[in-house]
C-alpha cells in the first residue's frame, strides 16, 4: 500500500497566472528509494515543499496514510512523520551541530532519555566526529552542514524521508556512504525515501525513477 | 521545558543583539523605578502636608465686609468664652488654647523697667477709643501671665529653649512658675506666694498665685535688653494654668485668648464651619484653612510629582518605540530561524513562547538589577527632594517673620502650621505598590518587545520565511 499519494496536485505560486505543477500524481510506497529527476526550474523543489507539508496545493490532494494533509495537523505530521534533507540546509546557524539535532528530537517528542547521546552517533553516521559536533553550524562547511541537515532528518526516525539533492556538496566517499544510508532506511526498516536529485549516480540506487518536465511528472523506470 | 532551555541558550547565542536590548530594557525599567520611587515620595509629602494644612484651622475676620458700615457697627470681637466653646466639637481632634493678660505686680519688679514704660502707659492712659470711650487711667505693664491649656504645644519647652530648674510645673488651680531671672531679681523661691495686679491705676484687680517651680528661660539670649520695655521682656512671665487664667477677675476685663483647632480630617472643614455658625460665629468670620501657605510649601512638590509622571510617561512612550523598532529590527535577523523552527514542526505559539521567554529572561535579570540601582539612587533622591522641602518651608516661615497673620483669633493666636517644623527625614523603601508597579511595566515591555516576532510568525507559512531567506 502507498503511503504518500498524490492525486491531481496543481500549484502556481500567488504572483504568477501559471502553473508550476500541472495535475501530477504519483505513488510513494514504503520499503522504497523513490528519486525524482528534472531540469531546474520543472517544479521538483515545490513538489517537495508540498509533499513536506510546508505548502498547500492550490488544486488536488496528497494523502499520508490515506489521509489528506489538508485535514490532518501539518506540524505534527512535520515533526513526527517526515524527515526532510533541504538543498540550502536549513540548520540553526547560530547552534551547535548536536543542539540542531536535540531540538529536532524534542520538538518530535522523541522518548530518547538521552537525547545527546543519540544525536552524537547521528552526526558519527554521517561522518561528523563529535569536535566537529560541538561546532556552531556557521563554522562548518557546506558538506559538514549537509550532513547535520541529513543526520537531523534522520534523528525521530521519520516513515518518511525526503532529501533535495542531498549529495550535492558531499565528497565521492561521503556520497556513498549518504547513500547506503539512505537505501538501508528504505530496504531494511521500510522507510518510504524520496530523492530529488540531478545526479545518475543517485538515481543508479533507485526502486523507481520519476521525471518531473514542465510541471508533468513521469514514472520513468 | 525545552523551549525554554532553548530559549535561554539562545540568548548567549545572540549576545550583541541581546546585550543591546538589555541596555535599552534596563535603562527604561531603571528610569520607570526612579520615577516611580520620586512619585511615592511626593505623594507621601504631598499628603503629610494636606494633613498638617487641611486639619488646622482658624477663624480670620472678613475685612471686606467689614467695609461695609452696617457690618463694621455691628463687628463684636470674638469673646474668650466663644473661643473656647468653638474648641468643644466632636469634629476636631485637638485644641490648643493660650490666654494672654497684662499685668502690672506692684509689690514686684520686672527685669528692663524704664521710663519708656511709664511713657507709653501715660500715652494710652485716658486716650479716647474709637467708640468714644476713654482708656482707663493706667499704670505701666510689667509682665504678662501666660496660659495654656496643652503643655506639649508650648514650643518653648518642647525644644528646651525654657526647662524646669527647680521645682516642678503647675498642677493645680492658682499655681505658677517664674523664670530664673525673674526669680533672682525679686529673690523668689519655690513655695512663695506672690500677688499679680492688673495695670488699672484706680482700681487694680489682685491674685494671688504660689510658684510650685523656675524654670530656666533662654528665649530673650541675644536681645539687647537695654533697648526693650519690660512688657517686651518674656523673662517677665508668669506661666500658669489655663483654667487658673480665665478664673482670674482681671481676665474678664482684659484677657485674651488665642486658639489652634486642628480638626480629625481635613474634610470636615464645611462641617466644622457650620456647627460654629449654629453656635453664633457670625458672618464676618471666616472659617479657614492656611491655603496659602500650604500652596507656597507644597506647590513646587506637586509640581515635581507632575513633572515626574509626566518624565514617566515620555520614557514608557519613547522607550516603547525604540524596544518595537529593535524588536522589529531584531526580527528580520530572527526570521529565518523561526523558518527552520516552523519547519521541522514547531507550532507557531511555541515559537512564540519561546520568542517571549527570551525576552522575559531579559526582562527579569535587568528588573532585578533596575530594583537594586533603584533602591540605591531613590534614599539620595528622596533626601535632596526633602531638603528642598524644608528650604522652602524655612522660606515660607521668614516671609511670615514669625508673626500671626492679621485677622487670627486674638493677638498672640499662633501661625498656622506653615511654620511648623517640616519633615526632617523620610526613609524611603521599594513599597509593595511600586514593587507591583515596576514589575507590570517591565512585563508590558517585554510584551511589547516580543510583539513584533509574534505578529510575524502568525502572518507567514514557514515556506514562504524560507524561501525568502534562500
Amino acid at each position: 500500500m502507498s503511503l504518500l499519494t498524490i492525486e491531481n496536485v496543481s500549484y502556481k505560486y500567488s504572483s504568477t497566472t501559471k502553473n508550476v505543477l500541472k495535475k501530477v500524481s504519483a505513488e510513494f510506497k514504503s520499503g522504497k528509494v523513490h528519486v525524482i529527476m528534472g531540469k531546474s526550474g520543472s517544479g521538483k523543489t515545490t513538489l517537495l515543499s508540498l509533499i513536506s507539508g510546508l505548502d498547500n496545493c492550490t488544486d488536488g490532494a496528497i494523502n499520508f496514510d490515506g489521509n489528506p494533509l489538508s485535514k490532518i495537523d501539518r506540524d505534527k505530521y512535520r515533526a513526527e512523520s517526515i524527515g526532510v534533507i533541504f538543498q540550502g540546509y536549513n540548520l540553526l546557524t547560530n547552534a551547535t551541530a548536536v543542539e540542531n539535532i536535540v531540538l529536532s528530537m524534542c520538538i518530535s517528542k522523541t522518548k530518547e532519555k538521552n537525547k545527546k547521546k543519540v544525536a552524537y552517533m547521528l552526526l558519527e553516521k554521517v561522518g561528523i566526529n563529535k569536535e566537529t559536533a560541538d561546532r556552531k553550524v556557521l563554522k562548518l562547511s557546506g558538506g559538514e552542514q549537509q550532513r547535520v541537515g541529513i543526520a537531523r532528518a534522520l534523528s525521530h526516525n521519520p516513515d518518511i524521508i525526503i532529501a533535495d539533492e542531498p549529495t550535492g556538496n558531499l565528497d565521492t566517499d561521503t556520497e556513498e556512504n549518504i547513500l547506503s544510508i539512505l537505501t538501508s532506511l528504505a530496504h531494511n526498516e521500510g522507510k518510504c525515501v524520496i530523492i530529488v536529485t540531478h545526479s545518475k549516480k543517485v538515481a543508479s540506487v533507485a526502486d523507481e525513477v520519476w521525471g518531473m518536465k514542465d510541471g508533468n511528472l513521469t514514472l520513468v523506470k | 521545558m525545552y523551549i525554554i532551555a532553548n530559549a535561554i541558550k539562545n540568548i548567549g547565542r545572540n549576545k550583541g543583539r541581546n546585550t543591546l536590548m538589555a541596555i535599552i530594557v534596563f535603562a527604561i525599567i531603571l528610569t520607570t523605578a526612579v520615577s516611580i520611587i520620586i512619585n511615592t515620595t511626593t505623594s507621601a509629602i504631598i499628603a503629610d502636608y494636606k494633613s498638617r494644612f487641611g486639619a488646622e484651622v482658624s477663624i480670620e475676620t472678613n475685612f471686606e465686609m467689614l467695609q461695609s458700615k452696617n457690618v463694621a457697627e455691628g463687628y463684636k470681637k470674638l469673646t474668650p468664652q466663644q473661643q473656647i466653646d468653638f474648641g468643644r466639637s466632636d469634629l476636631l481632634q485637638s485644641v490648643n488654647l493660650l490666654a494672654t493678660i497684662d499685668i502690672s505686680p506692684r509689690k514686684l519688679s520686672s527685669l528692663s523697667e524704664s521710663e519708656m514704660d511709664n511713657f507709653i502707659s501715660n500715652f494710652l492712659s485716658g486716650a479716647i477709643r474709637a467708640d468714644g470711650t476713654k482708656n482707663p487711667e493706667t499704670v505701666p505693664i510689667k509682665g504678662r501671665i501666660i496660659a495654656m491649656d496643652n503643655l506639649e504645644a508650648d514650643r518653648d519647652f518642647k525644644n528646651g529653649t525654657r526647662k524646669i530648674i527647680g521645682g516642678e510645673m503647675y498642677n493645680n488651680l492658682n499655681e505658677c512658675i517664674v523664670s530664673q531671672q525673674y526669680a533672682e531679681l525679686n529673690n523668689l523661691s519655690v513655695g512663695d506666694t506672690i500677688e499679680v495686679d492688673s495695670y488699672f491705676k484706680n482700681d487694680p484687680m489682685t491674685h494671688s498665685l504660689t510658684i510650685t517651680g523656675i524654670y530656666m528661660d533662654n528665649t530673650m539670649l541675644g536681645s539687647n535688653l537695654e533697648s526693650i520695655s519690660s512688657m517686651e521682656n518674656r523673662n517677665n512671665e508668669i506661666l500658669t494654668g489655663f483654667d487658673t487664667a480665665i478664673s482670674m477677675e482681671m481676665f474678664t476685663g482684659e484677657g485674651r485668648v488665642s486658639a489652634q483647632y486642628f480638626l480629625k480630617d481635613p474634610t470636615l472643614l464645611s462641617a466644622y464651619e457650620k456647627e460654629l455658625r449654629e453656635k453664633g460665629l457670625a458672618d464676618y468670620y471666616n472659617v479657614v484653612t492656611d491655603e496659602a501657605g500650604y500652596k507656597k510649601v507644597v506647590g513646587p512638590v506637586e509640581g515635581l510629582a507632575k513633572v515626574t509622571n509626566t518624565f514617566l510617561i515620555v520614557v514608557l512612550i519613547l522607550g516603547s518605540m525604540v524596544l518595537i523598532l529593535l524588536s522589529t529590527l531584531a526580527i528580520r535577523e530572527r526570521k529565518y530561524e523561526i523558518g527552520v523552527l516552523r519547519a521541522m514542526g514547531m507550532k507557531k505559539g511555541k515559537v512564540a513562547f519561546g520568542l517571549l521567554t527570551e525576552m522575559l529572561v531579559i526582562t527579569v535579570l535587568c528588573l532585578m538589577l533596575g530594583l537594586g540601582v533603584g533602591l540605591a539612587v531613590s534614599q539620595p533622591v528622596a533626601d535632596n527632594l526633602l531638603s528642598n522641602q524644608i528650604e522652602l518651608a524655612a522660606e515660607s516661615n521668614n516671609s511670615n517673620g514669625g508673626l500671626s497673620t492679621t485677622g487670627r483669633t486674638g493677638i498672640g493666636a499662633p501661625t498656622f502650621s506653615s511654620d511648623a517644623k517640616p519633615l526632617s527625614e523620610l526613609q524611603v523603601s521599594l513599597s509593595g505598590d511600586a514593587i507591583t508597579q515596576i514589575i507590570f511595566i517591565s512585563l508590558v515591555l517585554a510584551g511589547i518587545s516580543s510583539i513584533a516576532g509574534i505578529m510575524y510568525i502568525t502572518k507567514y507559512e514557514p515556506i514562504k520565511i524560507l524561501s525568502e531567506r534562500n
